[in-house]
């Protein structure tokens, strides 16, 4: 089972609406063609584009989490995003690994908490006192 | 003559060291101080924290960060810049 994330932004042409049809019927598409399991939608609305994709400057932003144990899964949704003339960006993520990295480094880093408890302080802190005393001097 | 030679080399280390202290301050990794174990890519108000007026990614040697962490940072960014939610220049 793998976990995956999705995001896609789709024209502003389409107006408010449309975008949520769009979202939905990705999301239904996803179930039930392509095996997604325990998908999460959320709407993230319109957002202004960091630069132009194609002549369009504002997108809704559409994101999507869910698990599959298939292999089809991913290039049959790519497949038809692309084919999709609404969507003008997606993005997939495999995040299973990443989030297994993540938790050990979690416990790594509530293991060095514990040892430091005794002493107290960490590094943004002491730099505090080092800024409040410049200002002082 | 080799006093006054002695006596200079001794100089320039004095010197030397007042300048390390006053220039060079320890830096360290931002995100392994406050414990962040992933950089996600739809933070933008973090990462845009680690980007150059021209929407540079900022060196390691500037920021402090460790490897693991620039490495996780530069990922993140680039996925951003996929979904336009971070630029790739500006000018």
């Amino acid at each position: 089972m793998r976990h995956y994330e999705t995001t896609i932004i789709i024209a502003p042409d389409v107006g408010e609406e449309g975008a949520k049809e769009a979202i939905t019927s990705i999301e239904t598409e996803l179930k039930e063609r392509f095996e997604g399991e325990n998908i999460v939608v959320s709407r993230w609305g319109k957002k202004p584009l960091a630069y132009p994709i194609r002549k369009f400057n504002e997108g809704f932003y559409g994101f999507y989490e869910y698990d599959s144990s298939s292999k089809s899964t991913v290039p049959g949704l790519e497949a038809r995003l692309r084919m999709n003339e609404k969507v003008i960006r997606f993005l997939t993520v495999r995040r299973d690994e990443e989030m297994k990295s993540e938790a050990r480094m979690k416990e790594r880093y509530a293991k060095k908490r514990k040892l430091n408890e005794g002493k107290n302080e960490s590094r943004s802190e002491s730099k505090r006192d080092f800024k409040s005393e410049d200002t002082n001097g | 003559m080799a006093n006054a030679k002695s006596r200079g080399r001794d100089n320039k280390k004095k010197v030397y060291k007042k300048r390390d202290y006053l220039f060079k301050r320890k830096k360290y990794c931002n995100f392994c101080d406050s414990g962040i174990a992933f950089i996600d890519y739809k933070n933008t108000t973090l990462l845009s924290n680690y980007l150059r007026e021209r929407a540079k990614i900022v060196p390691r040697r500037i920021s402090g960060n460790c490897a693991l962490h620039q490495r996780q940072l530069t990922t993140a960014i680039k996925r951003a810049r996929h979904l336009a939610l971070l630029p790739f220049s500006q000018d």
